[in-house]
């Protein structure tokens, strides 16, 4: 029978993603142990980071069932739902750290730019299917770079510089997936060169510069912007080979880490765990990423490839920036480590978004055989 | 289902599309998702190399990093050593006092709103400006410098605080000592004050292991033995969490308490010596007492009057330090110390020397003084320049310093009076009563005499300890001025005149002394030439009262000269007393033989010396030393405004001060003024003096 097929559900895609959160549930307790913790104390950070694994993984099989070609019909609502949301942000969202990047639900707090990127992923993947035969217009790879940009400007004004290297990230990797002309990206980059003098005068904030200059030489300012990136690289590299064991930390459970359970979460995982546990992580990370990849190789059309491709690209992108700041591979900006940092909306979006491609896992058969409908 | 075609190297692009789109089916694929999974394999790749770097090939160093992150280094102010007056009485005492500081590095950045609106809810102060300062400091080379919350907390403060602590991190209650000062006024010019250091200082000194909070001496001992009063820093090392809260000691080494500083000054001494002051003050602006054991050079009383308490300095208004800046008293000087003036006759005692020294005079050398010195004009005749004189007669050493004559000083110092033959002859006379002088071998009139000369008085009063400061361990010191010839040449390009050298003699024209150094010089002349550097400080103990820093006299000078020399001039301070212008002194303590000399300096309105022939205001100055037979002490007096007969009054009182408070009297023998060899004619201008007085 043609249509919907759970014979193609990936079960290696659902326990990776598990995995992944049940091993970031573990370093946040770690990370969140109160001082002087007697036992096991579960925070609730872990507590809810659990609850909401598990009802995203239901939420995964979930979308299974629905079929992913409704974004033929419905992608630029999503996309246009996801810019309203982004814009909203930036009025009723509140304020921490000096940035609006959430929204207070009273139970959990919800990051605008994470529900943003799935419905970019969804905007651009209609548009790249839509415009597919027409991309190697200069006009339509503008349009393409516009339904980016569009997110990557309302989240680099919350501020929020990290993510909107993601979305522009994002939008390079499905272009050139979808076939895009590399000349057109050279004229972009010419331009773009002839604009930097331009935007470091008006869009870099002095905290983006004085981050630039801690990453570069950190011990000129040990505990302004600086003390982050020492801190973090002390912790990875007094972890070792098999690090100091979980809760052992000193960098960690004395709180020279700071951000611990979001951006800097990968150097508590380093510390106590060692080379070794930073592998393990990899292996998983390496594992999800070639389930993905998969997903977009077995998908007969270019919605559901694109789809794949897309999150794909989010998630190693920002496994990639996440570790980096870690180890002082590039300045400091503020990227959560997906599956494991802390944060619910980041969490159960990832699960969704791998929900969408189990669809197109399971719909491979009907979607081959032609257009939808 | 169709098999998806694969995408070959030389297939074009456009053509797959066209096919796919055909079909519905996707993008060729495979060569892509090869490419994006090599991709994703070197970016972990990337990061994998890195971490074998850090955490393999670096892990020693980044766990050494890791062990110094958590151990902080606390230093612990030592506290201050203490002073005592040279009976044991103690003159200063620390008091302990709170203060509430905050470190800014313990404090994170999102709570640093809240805690600068906690502060300013508790203190008053404003959140912003707190807030400001918190950022300022976090982002400064020294976060953990502490900043200065409130610097007199109330003790319902301090406990707020203590017992918020955990919602205030970084905020902390500190033990800091202040100094309070039990003489604040009678010592403050010789105790000085402390203040706290200021930034600047801190950087200076870091090498010295100060801490931000610490209190450093300002003027006075407090100042001048700031090394040694101050101690050690402790340290204690701790580990820490990131905001700074103690987990436990790892090391500790306590600090070492300042070495305390034992006076010379005897308090009950200076006491009455400040009380004598004041009593004898009248219009005088300020005046000052110094009493010196000439035997070591230890100060035993150093007064000046006005006076302030140094204890003020706590919590003084602008208003207040401008109301002791501008006071004509000029209350914030020691002017013992630290101002100078022209001395007067008790310069005399200089002259003395040198004339005696260079062989200018002999003890016989008999001098007549008609009671001015008059000096013509070289170049016009008809202009003569007169020297004043008080007394007139015929004197000798002795009793010219007994009564100041200046005309004798004069000589001693300028040899005669130049007279221009143009002039008309003196009056018949007079002519004749000089030449009958002459023939009795006394030097009159303008009959050849040569003076010791302006440069062998710039000498010995240098070797007595003029023109240099005296040593004296407290700050500020005035040197004084003596000049001769040369220097006035360089100074002022002008040629020295034979005035100068007139004026010099008796303590006018450009010469300054303070106070101090006139008491050092007296002192040499009473202990037989020992010039010693003056100390306020005996010695320096430990907490024990074990003696860390011994007394030890330091002779800054021996002067070389033949001790019958100074014999004869303190004959001739003791004749000043018996007989002569410090007569008033022997009124104040007739039974014991002091011996002294007076001085009554004029000044000019800027307060700069007036040459002789000139007439202003005057200084009132009185030395001495005592017992003559014995000497231990020597003493100078000084009232701005005076006169040296009014000086020698005061300065009595201060001598039968001394001698009641030392038991000195009941050793003294009587006023043995048979003692003192006097010459025939001396004993008949004793007697005549005497006479004279008590009519």
């Amino acid at each position: 029978m043609v249509g919907h097929s759970w014979r193609h559900f990936d079960p290696l895609i659902l326990l990776a993603a598990l995995a992944l959160a049940g091993y970031g549930a573990l370093v946040i307790y770690s990370a969140s142990l109160p001082r002087g913790a007697e036992g096991i104390v579960l925070s609730s950070a872990v507590q809810r980071h659990i609850i909401f694994a598990l009802v995203g993984a239901v939420l995964m099989v979930a979308m299974t069932r629905i079929d992913y070609r409704l974004i033929d019909a419905l992608g630029w609502l999503a996309y246009g739902f996801g810019i309203i949301v982004l814009v909203a942000v930036l009025f009723v969202g509140s304020e921490e750290f000096g940035s609006r990047r959430w929204f207070d639900l009273g139970f959990t707090v919800v990051q605008a730019s994470e529900i943003g990127k799935l419905m970019t992923i969804i905007g651009l993947a209609k548009f790249l299917t839509d415009y597919r035969d027409r991309l190697q217009e200069f006009r339509i790879f503008l349009l393409s770079l516009g339904i980016a940009v569009l997110p990557a400007a309302l989240v680099f004004i919350e501020p929020d510089a990290g993510s909107a290297v993601v979305f522009m990230a994002l939008w390079l990797v499905m272009t050139l997936f979808a076939g895009a002309r590399l000349r057109h990206y050279a004229t972009l980059a010419a331009i773009g060169m002839c604009l930097i003098p331009v935007g470091l005068a008006a869009g870099v904030q002095d905290y983006q510069r004085d981050r630039i200059r801690a990453f570069i030489d950190p011990e000129s300012d040990p505990q302004g912007a600086g003390f982050n990136v020492i801190q973090a690289e002390t912790s990875v590299g007094s972890g070792g080979l098999w690090g100091q064991g979980l809760t052992e930390g000193t960098q960690t459970q004395l709180d020279f880490v700071r951000i611990q359970t979001t951006d800097f979460i990968f150097s508590v995982l380093s510390e106590e765990l060692g080379f070794v546990g930073a592998m393990a992580l990899f292996a998983l990370f390496l594992l999800l990423l070639f389930r993905m990849l998969r997903v977009a190789n077995k998908a007969g059309e270019p919605l559901g490839q694109l789809l794949a491709v897309g999150l794909l690209a989010i998630i190693a992108i920002q496994v990639f920036i996440n570790v980096a700041i870690n180890i002082r591979l590039i300045p400091v900006t503020g990227i959560p480590l997906p599956f494991i940092s802390t944060g619910n909306s980041s969490l159960l979006v990832f699960f969704v978004g791998l929900g969408l491609l189990q669809s197109v896992l399971a719909w491979q058969d009907d979607a081959r055989r032609g257009p939808v409908h | 289902m169709q098999r998806r075609p694969r995408p070959g190297k030389s297939e074009g692009v456009a053509r797959e599309y066209s096919q796919h789109i055909e079909h519905g089916e996707g993008f060729p694929v495979r060569a892509k998702v090869w490419v994006l999974g090599g991709f994703i394999l070197l970016l972990f790749g990337i990061l994998t190399v890195q971490l074998v770097r850090l955490q393999i090939l670096r892990h020693d160093e980044f766990v050494a990093r890791a062990a110094s992150n958590r151990v902080r280094t606390i230093e612990i102010a030592p506290s201050r050593g203490l002073i005592y007056d040279s009976n044991g009485n103690l003159l200063v005492e620390n008091a302990p006092a709170y203060r509430i500081t905050l470190i800014s590095a313990d404090v994170s950045d999102y709570e640093v709103k809240n805690v600068s609106e906690e502060l300013a809810e508790m203190f008053d102060v404003r959140a912003w400006d707190i807030e400001q300062q918190i950022w300022d400091r976090k982002y400064s080379n020294d976060p953990f410098l502490p900043l200065l919350i409130d610097d007199d907390p109330s003790p319902a403060q301090v406990i707020e605080v203590t017992s918020r602590r955990s919602t205030l991190p970084g905020v902390q209650v500190e033990t800091v000592s202040t100094r309070r000062y039990d003489h604040g006024r009678l010592l403050g010019h010789i105790l000085g004050y402390v203040g706290k250091i200021s930034e600047e200082e801190y950087e200076e000194l870091s090498d010295a292991r100060y801490l931000y909070s610490d209190q450093i001496g300002r003027t006075g001992i407090e100042a001048a033995y700031e090394r040694q009063l101050r101690g050690t820093a402790g340290r204690q090392l701790v580990e820490v969490d990131a905001v700074g809260n103690i987990l436990r000691t790892l090391d500790n080494r306590p600090p070492t308490p300042g070495l305390s500083a034992v006076l010379t000054i005897d308090i009950d001494l200076q006491r009455q010596v400040e009380e004598i002051l004041l009593e004898h003050q009248g219009a005088s602006l300020f005046a000052s007492a110094i009493v010196l054991d000439v035997n070591s050079g230890e100060v035993l009383a150093m007064v000046s009057v006005p006076n302030y308490d140094v204890n003020i300095y706590e919590e003084i208004t602008t208003a207040e330090y401008q109301a002791l800046l501008e006071d004509p008293g000029q209350p914030l000087i020691n002017h013992s110390i630290q101002d100078q003036f022209p001395p007067g006759s008790i310069f005399k005692i200089v002259t003395a020397v040198a004339g005696l020294a260079e062989g200018a005079i002999t003890p016989e050398t008999k001098i007549y003084s008609p009671g001015v010195l008059e000096v013509h004009n070289e170049l016009s005749p008809g202009i003569i320049y007169r020297f004043g004189d008080t007394t007139q007669g015929v004197y000798n050493i002795r009793t010219a310093l007994a009564e100041s004559s200046n005309v004798y000083f004069y000589y001693v110092a300028g040899g005669e009076p130049y007279r221009n033959p143009e002039n008309p002859p003196r009056h018949p006379s007079e002519q004749e009563r000089l030449d009958a002088l002459a023939d009795e071998g006394i030097v009159a009139g303008d009959v050849e005499f040569n003076g010791a000369g302006n440069e062998a008085l710039a000498k010995w009063a240098r070797e007595l300890g003029f023109d240099a400061q005296t040593g004296v361990d407290l700050e500020g010191e005035a040197a004084g001025l003596i000049t001769s010839a040369r220097q006035k040449l360089e100074a002022f390009g002008e040629d020295w005149r034979d005035g100068d050298t007139y004026n010099m003699a008796i303590g006018q024209g450009f010469t300054t002394v303070t106070p101090l150094q006139m008491a050092v010089a007296t002192a040499a002349i009473a202990n037989g030439g020992t010039v010693y550097e003056p100390r306020v400080v005996r010695e320096l103990i430990d907490t024990n009262g074990k003696v860390v820093q011994p007394w030890q006299p330091v002779v800054r000078n021996q002067v070389d000269v033949d001790p019958e020399i100074l014999r004869i001039v303190r004959e001739g301070m003791a004749l000043c007393t018996l007989a002569g212008t410090c007569h008033d002194a022997l009124v104040e303590l007739p039974e014991m033989l002091i011996a002294g000399k007076t001085g009554t300096a004029e000044f000019n309105q800027t307060g700069t010396a007036v040459s002789g022939e000139e007439e202003g205001p005057t200084h009132g100055w009185f030395i001495a030393f005592a017992p003559f037979d014995d000497p231990q002490i020597a003493m100078v007096v000084f009232f701005e405004f005076s006169a040296g007969y009014l000086a020698a009054g005061a300065g009595g009182e201060i001598l039968r001060a001394w001698a009641e408070t030392t038991g000195a009297l009941s050793t003294a023998l009587p006023p043995p003024y048979a003692r003192i060899a006097l010459t025939e004619e001396e004993d008949q201008r004793l007697y005549e003096a005497i006479r004279e007085r008590s009519q």
